[in-house]
Order: structure tokens, then sequence, then C-alpha cells
């Protein structure tokens, strides 16, 4: 609880700044110091989705499932995570189509990891089909 | 207390500090001078944050098993 107020009053401070330094001769430091204060809050909160995580894998070992999906959740949600990171910053700075390219690339990526899981679906049904 | 608070407000500060000298130097008339401390600027303020995003990539790295 006690980072939510910390991330928030981080982030207070950075808009006013931000908009302070939009203003002088470099804007190019605007975004530069968005970045940064985007990086310190996602460093932040890590260690709270690895802990996350730990609880979701020792439920996944008590129910024997196969730790390979979950390990392609969770490189899936990792993607998605920066991706939105990256893309988010690009659109910030005004460059829409560079965050869409982003946004494909981890798609594109979030597809390769899904394949097999979708193969071994197709696998199993064609298995239950006589 | 998050690290780097500091490096917010060094980054702020550079880009009052390289506003004044870019006005001064434009005011001498030294016009490529005032647009040097522009990328200047700019460079120290990359050079300052890069550490910290690749910092944030090997965390994500560990923390979703992403090799």
């Amino acid at each position: 609880m006690e980072v939510l107020f910390v991330i928030i009053g981080l982030a207070l401070v950075t808009t006013v700044l931000v908009l302070f330094v939009n203003e002088s001769k470099v804007p190019g430091l605007g975004v530069v110091i968005s970045v940064f204060v985007g990086a310190l809050i996602f460093i932040q909160i890590l260690p709270k989705i690895s802990y996350v995580i730990s609880i979701f894998e020792e439920l996944a070992s008590r129910a024997s499932l196969n730790t390979f999906y979950l390990a392609t959740i969770f490189k899936i949600i990792g993607i998605s995570y920066i991706a939105e990171f990256g893309a988010q910053v690009c659109r910030d700075a005004g460059q829409g189509a560079i965050a869409t390219k982003v946004e494909f690339a981890a798609k594109v990526l979030v597809m390769v990891l899904a394949v097999p899981i979708i193969a071994a679906i197709l696998e199993s049904v064609v298995r239950l089909l006589p | 207390m998050i690290g780097g608070t500091g490096e917010i407000l060094f980054l702020t500060c550079l880009a009052i500090v390289v506003t004044i000298i870019h006005t001064f130097l434009k005011q001498a008339g030294r016009d490529e001078f005032a647009y040097l401390t522009l990328v200047l600027g700019l460079a120290v303020g990359l050079i300052e944050v890069i550490p910290v995003i690749l910092d944030l990539f090997h965390q994500v790295k560990t923390v979703f098993n992403l090799y």
C-alpha cells in the first residue's frame, strides 16, 4: 500500500516538471524524464508481480499442471507489459506510427508463443475424434 | 523513498541550464554553439536514463522468464 502513495507522489511531481520542461528549449528532455519515471514505477511494482507469479506457479505445481503452458502465459504477459510501455512512450512523443509497429511486433511474438498451445489443442481434438 | 528521485530533479535542472545557455549563446550570435548545447543536454539526459531502462528490461526478463 505504501508503494502506491510513493508512486502517485512521484507521478504528480513529474507531471508538473515535464509540463515545465516541455516549455523550455529542449522538449526532448521531457520525453526522457517521462520514460525514466515510467521505468522507475515499473521497477517498483515488479516485485509484487513476481510474488503473484510465484503463487500461481505453486498452485499450478499442486494441481500438477503442465508447467509449459504456465510459462507461456507468463511470457505473453511480460511481452505485453514491455510492449505497452514502449508503445505508450512512442505515442506520448507523438510517434503514433512507431507505436503501432511496436504493438504489431508484440502481437506477432505473442502469436509465435501461442502457436504450440493451439497445435496441442488441435492434436487432442484430433485424438478425440475417431 | 524511491532511488532515482534525484535524477528527475537533475534532468529538470539540466533542461533549465541548457535553456539558459542556449538563450545566452543565441543572444551572443553563436547559433551553432547554441544548437550544440541542445544536443549535448539531450545526450546527457539519455545517458542518465538508458541504464535504468536496461535494468527494467533485465528485471522483466527475470520475473517473466523471458529468455
